[in-house]
């Protein structure tokens, strides 16, 4: 072999290993996002269904609310109440938690302001109202409250 | 490692970003999550009272409390001296996308696990060199490198990979987002996208039509029960959620309900909202709003000199245009189906971040990776006529796969590979490719000669198919360029008719299969009654070979059943052969290619 083809052949060389180190570097990097695509597709389903259900859920509790025993059969309200606890249980047990604001300190990376009043009874914003209540399913925020604030009152 | 570049889709109420991983257009999520409306980062800055700068959807979510402290679609506003004053202090357009540019390189970069120092900006394709200038400047500000700037609406065509035909075309893309609607007019050609004429609305979009949805449903509530629900933020909010999920179910359903128990209460105590709404409902509604976009499309048109029958492609962008309404309305302006298959949320980020991987070295120019895959299957004819796959229907290419096959009868010297492609498992159903015949099979009983198909497509497309004789070595290949051009059409023609045939072509597939099992089985008993002669008992030798015979008789004939039946009357029958012969396994299970 002439020196020019093994120099041809090395650079050829030279060049595969680059693309061939290329390769397996985009593959490792695949991977790594590959799994991590595995878990947040996994509690993207989770939320997927926990976000349909939630309106269920607060229709449901709306009407539970609004139930007395002394205007249904009793057995038929134990029986309504028990489902209701069961679906509660149920969604609590997938890490669904109900965010409790009222009267809290407003925070936008919390809460979501759709009203405000002004009032000299608050010396921060504050929460005073829950227009449409907030969940977060494992520590992270599905849906924001949506509340009404209070903004503390400065006279003119 | 290449450094990556990522796409951003800056937009005038919300934004997107998106990078290519592994060679696909991935969306990159915001750390507080999707919100509504699909894209990631709401287009909203806010400096508080106590001076702390919020972005995206936290800015979003105190603006009620805060409006002379927030602002957003400045983007309206790019490359004039105009400035936005937030408590006292003023900034640039350029300022506030660079806030916003900010957020979304931090949040890129914890999706990445890597720095991002380097981006490909979207900006319309109205926009002149001033407004450019000032979305680079941005970038800057931001500390990010903007290595290109593109228009919406080609970034849209290279997420549909229209670049890669090597075509000359029309592109009309409708972008009709929550606010505004804009009409854009390309020429592609020489690997270049020419804007042609550009119009647009700039109070027409989505919002529009979901408040058109919420009226319906409040008026009508008004009208049976006299209760007005617009007085209660809380029910209003009920409603609103409940329209928006009525119209995303109207997208795929005709009919929908909405239930809201205990919407209001009156004196007589709690009050429920039943009602069902249909999708004639739904479109008498927003069809006024959606006639508005005829006049921008048509000056459009007239700007470019051209007939709508001159569009080639019709690219939809933005939430809105998933309703079908709306798509039949461009077809019945343009009188053509727009091109489907990419979220048209996602495709302008998709398209910029495609356009950053091919600056970045990392894509070539023209292998945009969305249509690099096989769009129809493509496999060989075996025994009986059936089709059996090689490479299923959107593989991603380049690739090799090899299946071994046989022989279907004894002391055959050659196999004919007869290359096909389509979804219908009979190969008559199928579209021929080409075929070839491999020679000089060494003589040999049926189901010893391995010979190994291998197809391989390689990066630009070319298949080539090659038949090995595992046990000479000889091979003969056939090669057969772009064995998927078929057009967009074809494909979905093809596809739709593997399903609408589905259960005819089970049945051939079940007959074609049961033929070749009674075939292989009267070999296999013939060839055992042969060699083992004397050993088996006359009554039984007569009572197999009057099965044989008569299996033979119905493979003649086109009953089916009876087939299986005087298949299973053999089956039994030969049992009482004897185990010796069963045991060793006969030839004759597997493929075969068809002789």
């Amino acid at each position: 072999m002439s020196d020019d083809t093994v120099k041809a052949l090395e650079a050829e060389k030279k060049e595969l290993m680059e693309s061939l180190l290329y390769a397996k570097a985009e593959l490792a990097n695949l991977r790594r996002v590959m799994e991590n695509e595995v878990r947040r597709s996994e509690s993207a389903a989770v939320e997927r269904i926990m976000r349909k259900l939630l309106p269920f859920y607060e229709d449901f509790e709306r009407v539970v609310r609004g139930l007395s025993a002394e205007s249904v059969n009793p057995t038929v309200y134990e029986a309504v109440i028990m489902l209701f606890k069961e679906l509660e249980n149920l969604l609590q047990s997938e890490g669904l938690e109900k965010m409790d604001v009222m009267g809290k300190e407003f925070n936008p990376f919390d809460h979501e302001a759709v009203e405000f009043i002004e009032s000299s009874d608050v010396s921060v914003e504050t929460v005073v109202e829950v227009v449409s209540p907030g969940y977060k399913l494992h520590n992270r925020i599905l849906k924001p409250p949506k509340v009404k604030v209070a903004k503390p009152y400065k006279p003119p | 490692m290449v450094e990556k570049i990522i796409g951003i889709d800056l937009g005038t109420s919300n934004s997107a970003a998106a990078v290519v991983i592994g060679g696909r257009p991935t969306i990159i999520p915001s750390v507080e999550g999707v919100t509504l409306y699909g894209k990631a980062f709401p287009s909203y800055v806010a400096i508080t009272k106590e001076n702390e700068l919020i972005v995206g959807e936290p800015a979003r979510r105190q603006a009620v409390l805060n409006p002379e402290g927030t602002v957003t679609a400045w983007k309206r506003k790019m490359g004039s001296d105009h400035k936005y004053v937030l408590h006292g202090k003023e900034y640039t357009p350029q300022q506030l996308s660079a806030f916003l540019l900010q957020k979304i390189k931090r949040d890129a970069e914890a999706f990445l696990g890597e720095p991002v120092k380097k981006a490909v900006i979207t900006v319309p394709a109205y926009f002149n060199d001033n407004q450019r200038q000032a979305t680079k400047d941005a970038g800057a500000i931001a500390g990010l490198e903007v290595v290109r700037i593109i228009n919406e609406p080609t970034a849209a065509a290279l997420a549909y990979g229209l670049n890669k035909l090597d075509q000359e075309m029309k592109i009309l893309v409708f972008d009709l987002g929550g606010g505004t609607l804009d009409v854009t007019i390309m020429e592609f050609g020489q690997g270049v996208f020419e804007v042609k004429a550009t119009s647009g609305d700039t109070q027409l979009g989505g919002t529009d039509m979901d408040k058109a949805l919420v009226d319906y449903i409040v008026d009508s509530y008004r009208k049976d029960t006299g209760i007005d629900l617009r007085k209660d933020a809380s029910a209003m909010n009920r409603v609103r959620e409940a329209a928006e999920r009525a119209k995303i179910e109207l997208s795929s359903m005709t009919e929908t309900e909405i239930n809201l128990p205990y919407i209001a209460y009156d004196s007589s105590g709690p009050k429920n909202l039943y009602m069902r709404i249909n999708r004639a409902t739904l479109e008498n509604l927003v069809r006024p709003i959606i006639e508005r976009c005829r006049t921008p499309v048509n000056q459009a048109l007239q700007d470019a000199k051209l007939q709508p029958e001159d569009i080639d492609k019709i690219i939809l962008v933005g939430g809105p245009t998933r309703m079908p309404i709306v798509q039949e309305f461009i077809k019945e302006v343009l009188g053509k189906e727009p091109e489907r298959g990419v979220d048209p949320m996602e495709c302008v980020a998709m398209g910029a971040a495609i356009q950053g991987a091919i600056l970045a070295g990392e894509m070539k120019d023209k292998d945009i990776v969305l249509l690099d895959v096989v769009p129809i299957s493509l496999g060989v004819e075996t025994l009986g006529g059936i089709f059996t796959k090689i490479i299923d229907r959107n593989t991603t290419i380049p690739i090799r796969r090899s299946e071994v096959f046989t022989t279907a009868a004894d002391f055959q010297t050659s196999v004919e590979i007869h290359v096909l492609q389509g979804e219908r498992p009979m190969a008559a159903d199928n579209v021929s490719l080409g075929r070839f015949t491999l020679s000089g099979i060494p003589p040999a009983p049926k189901g010893v000669p391995k010979i190994e198909v291998t197809f391989d497509i390689n990066a630009d497309g070319i298949l080539t198919v090659t038949a090995k004789d595992l046990g000479t070595g000889r091979d003969m290949s056939i090669k057969i360029t772009a064995p998927h051009r078929l057009s967009k059409e074809e494909i979905d023609r093809m596809i739709r008719e593997a399903e609408q045939f589905a259960e005819q072509d089970r049945r051939k597939k079940q007959e074609a299969e049961l033929r070749n099992e009674a075939d292989s089985v009267i070999y296999t008993v013939e060839k055992a009654l042969n060699e083992l002669g004397d050993k088996v008992p006359g009554e039984t030798r007569k009572e197999v070979e009057e099965q044989v015979r008569k299996l033979k008789e119905a493979l003649a004939g086109k009953d089916v059943s009876a087939i299986k039946d005087s298949l299973e009357r053999l089956k039994k029958a030969a049992q009482k052969i004897g185990g010796a012969v069963y045991g060793e396994g006969g030839p004759g299970s597997g493929k075969e290619p068809k002789s």
